[in-house]
């Protein structure tokens, strides 16, 4: 057993209200710089929709992740026949258009331009060129099904759906959607970090965030192939390739990322989980329907007498196996099981985890009175919720609907029971039947109703004390520069010494 | 005037004088019979048959003096505007151009009444010639030939070697040049070694003439460069296949080598991505410019 601490993320779905406050703190503190304004380490996506960039999703197009091979998996998009094959121009990219072209507007225009019969306006400019651009596309241009032709019709998540299901998607009365914020899922078994020929991209070992070496990057733009998630973004200013970095530097000052920080909906949470890496290779190996369920199983107890000696001995800071005790993720993800990765089938182990949206089942007229469910209950059975158990199947668990089934059916008996609790108008029987049936406690469902509900900053975010003396000490000597000015230089300032 | 000339001894002695000073110093001369051997008798016969130009006895007869005259002028002029029995002409002799011989009028009408003396070609077969019997060559001239021929060996008055203007398809000889004719047929299409023996030793090609002016070959390296010649052309009709002239080696051989480049590039990569996603909907999307 190999333990090691990972930091890893829950998104609550349910409670994102897509105002993309996230995208806007992370665009601010990280990707307002030349080369980066295409950029979004974190975007929030419209479901059913093509997300950014268009139909990231479909890896026959983009070519990433991993996928089985024998025994073993490999690299999709990449490897080193791929990678020789390739050498001159790597294939499957996204391009520019399959993002958009990143634009300004020239305010100046509007305080600049001479009387005149007409309005000034300002009119677009791209931040690349300069030149004035018409603008076609933006990084959330199908917002709330916007263009649902081109963009919602065409979700790679249909592929399972026959064509008179994916119609009734689209039927005015019947019509669902839900966000879905992604950044990097910081994943156990990371695409990018296997692909990168510079060796540039690592995975730090304290807390498991994925990082892209600036000084050893060589622009193959390799892991931007590699990554099924597309959140390896390519910096045409600079020539090196940039991801969501967990916002680290506050990491290590206790503070949470600035996408979790400012999340309106309070959606985010964010602790530590301990995981045996010995297993990641037989987990990311392993046949498409155990998927969800040998990942799981590779986080491990952090109360456990016996994983906690062995992290001890592995060199996990006992502030982290404690941060890890109290891990709101540990609780989504391992206790109550209501949490799943996005898209296991790309093989990543992924470690940023969704709470399914529990979406409204489908309206209805009878005898001229409106229902706001088909049922005689508010919240229906989950067979008639409006968005199709085949379609979230594919977004969280590989395709299997019944793992997804069980996690609605918990987080429907979560609500069955608050109802309860607080209007009291629900048959007892049916509330049992809803519970017992998953397995859930009252207590574990006042718990859940609090951590989604009430939870404070503090609880939210578990966020383990950085032990940088220690991290230092691992890849310098500090002893050599005792007695000396600081810890010496990595490079020399300017102005010389 | 000529004949009367040509009778009197001192007149044939003049004629020699006269040869020799043009000759030397390219002065003009009317000996009809010295300006015909110098310029002439490489490629023409007088009674014979056709060599590598046609037998000229009787040749007033046959032709229009005005247009023998502008015919020896400059016959490729005759050709090119359009003359029909300068063009069968050119034709029946393998497309050999006549060079231009830019003689003053004299001298043309002096080989003229030259070859009026010589008997008129309707039968007067007294004054025809044996053909001069083909010389015999031996493997040495042969292997010798071919030193002269690829440059092995250097000519003895050091003119240039003939690689760097012929090529001939023999096993030793690889890349010849390009700027003059492939001369592994040629004995065959100038019609034997004599031909070849007369073109080498007095060529009537202006360009080899230019070359070899101050470096003439000598009779020996003539011989075993006739014999190397003749060597190529039998070992070509029993032995090495006729190879494709270069210019269509080259067309076919680009030709497949595309067609094989495109297959590799599409097996490598022809599953790449080939155009954008939204390429489809930016064209959907109404333009607002």
């Amino acid at each position: 057993m190999d333990v090691r601490s990972q930091v890893a993320m829950v998104f609550h779905l349910d409670k994102c209200i897509g105002c993309h406050t996230c995208s806007i703190a992370c665009k601010n503190v990280w990707t307002d710089r030349r080369g980066a304004e295409y950029m979004w380490w974190n975007n929030v996506e419209t479901k059913p929709g093509t997300g950014y960039p268009t139909r990231w999703e479909d890896q026959e197009v983009y070519k990433g992740g991993w996928e089985a091979s024998g025994n073993s998996i490999s690299l999709k998009g990449a490897g080193k026949l791929k990678g020789l094959k390739n050498i001159f121009h790597n294939p499957h990219l996204p391009v520019l258009e399959d993002y958009y072209e990143p634009w300004t507007y020239k305010y100046q225009d509007l305080f600049t331009a001479p009387e005149g019969d007409d309005q000034p306006t300002a009119r677009p400019v791209s931040l690349i060129t300069g030149e004035e651009v018409e603008v076609q596309s933006g990084p959330n241009w199908d917002d709330d099904l916007g263009g649902s032709p081109d963009y919602a019709r065409h979700d790679v998540n249909f592929k399972d759906l026959s064509a008179a299901e994916q119609e009734s998607l689209f039927q005015l009365e019947r019509m669902t959607f839900h966000y879905l914020p992604r950044i990097c899922n910081h994943c156990l078994n990371p695409a990018c970090v296997a692909s990168c020929p510079s060796a540039a991209i690592y995975k730090r070992g304290e807390d498991g965030v994925v990082l892209i070496n600036q000084e050893r990057c060589r622009a193959w733009r390799m892991c931007v192939t590699a990554c099924p998630y597309k959140k390896s973004y390519y910096n045409w200013n600079t020539g090196k390739s940039e991801k969501c970095i967990l916002c680290y530097p506050r990491l290590e000052s206790g503070q949470a990322p600035a996408c979790m920080h400012s999340c309106v909906g309070r959606i985010r949470y964010l602790g530590v989980l301990l995981y045996d890496a010995d297993k990641i290779q037989q987990v990311a190996s392993c046949a498409e329907k155990d998927l969800v369920d040998s990942q799981l199983d590779i986080y491990l107890d952090p109360f456990d007498e016996k994983v906690i000696r062995q992290a001890e001995k592995n060199g996990v800071a006992a502030s982290t196996i404690t941060a890890a005790q109290k891990s709101p993720v540990y609780k989504y993800v391992k206790e109550w099981g209501i949490a799943l990765p996005l898209h296991p089938e790309f093989r990543t182990v992924p470690n940023l985890f969704y709470v399914p949206p529990l979406l409204p089942a489908m309206a209805s007229v009878q005898d001229g009175v409106y229902n706001e469910s088909s049922s005689e209950y508010l919240w229906g059975g989950i067979e008639t919720s409006r968005l199709p158990m085949k379609y979230l199947a594919s977004l969280f668990t590989a395709g299997d609907e019944e793992k997804v089934k069980e996690v609605m059916k918990k987080l429907m008996a979560v609500r069955f029971h608050r109802r309860n609790e607080t209007v009291g108008d629900m048959e007892v029987e049916r509330i049992e039947k809803a519970m017992s049936e998953v397995g859930m406690s009252k207590e574990m469902a006042d718990e859940i109703f609090r951590l989604t509900s009430l939870a404070t900053f503090d609880e939210r975010f578990v966020i383990p004390p950085a032990h940088r003396e220690e991290s230092i000490e691992m890849i310098e000597a500090t002893a050599d520069v005792k007695g000396e000015t600081g810890f010496g230089f990595k490079d020399k300032p300017a102005r010389g010494l | 005037m000529m004949k009367e000339i040509m009778k009197t001894y001192r007149g044939r002695l003049l004629a020699t004088l006269m040869l020799l000073s043009l000759v030397g110093t390219g002065l003009y001369g009317q000996d009809g019979e010295a300006i015909f051997k110098q310029n002439c008798a490489v490629c023409h016969k007088l009674g014979g048959g056709k060599f590598i130009g046609p037998d000229l006895v009787g040749i007033n007869d046959r032709r229009d003096n005005a247009w023998l005259k502008s015919f020896i002028s400059s016959s490729q002029t005759l050709i090119k505007g359009g003359d029909a029995e300068a063009i069968a002409l050119f034709n029946e002799f393998n497309k050999l151009a006549m060079p231009d011989f830019p003689l003053p009028p004299a001298d043309i009408d002096a080989i003229l009444s030259y070859i009026g003396s010589q008997g008129s070609g309707s039968g007067s077969g007294a004054v025809a010639a044996a053909p001069a019997p083909e010389p015999d060559f031996t493997a040495e001239d042969v292997a010798r030939g071919e030193e002269l021929f690829t440059g092995q060996y250097e000519l003895e008055n050091g003119g240039p070697t003939c690689l760097s203007c012929h090529n001939v398809s023999a096993e030793n000889v690889s890349g010849g040049g390009l700027l003059a004719r492939d001369l592994t047929q040629a004995h065959q299409r100038l019609g034997g070694s004599n031909a070849i023996i007369g073109i080498i030793s007095s060529t009537p090609f202006p360009a080899m003439a230019n070359a070899y002016k101050d470096k003439p070959i000598t009779e020996t390296e003539v011989l075993q460069l006739t014999a190397f010649l003749k060597n190529a052309q039998e070992n070509l009709s029993t032995e090495i296949p006729v190879v494709k002239s270069t210019v269509e080696v080259f067309w076919i051989g680009s030709g497949c080598g595309l067609v094989a480049l495109l297959v590799i590039i599409q097996l490598l990569w022809g599953r790449r991505k080939k155009k954008a996603v939204k390429s489809d909907i930016f064209k959907r999307q109404i333009s607002t410019n």
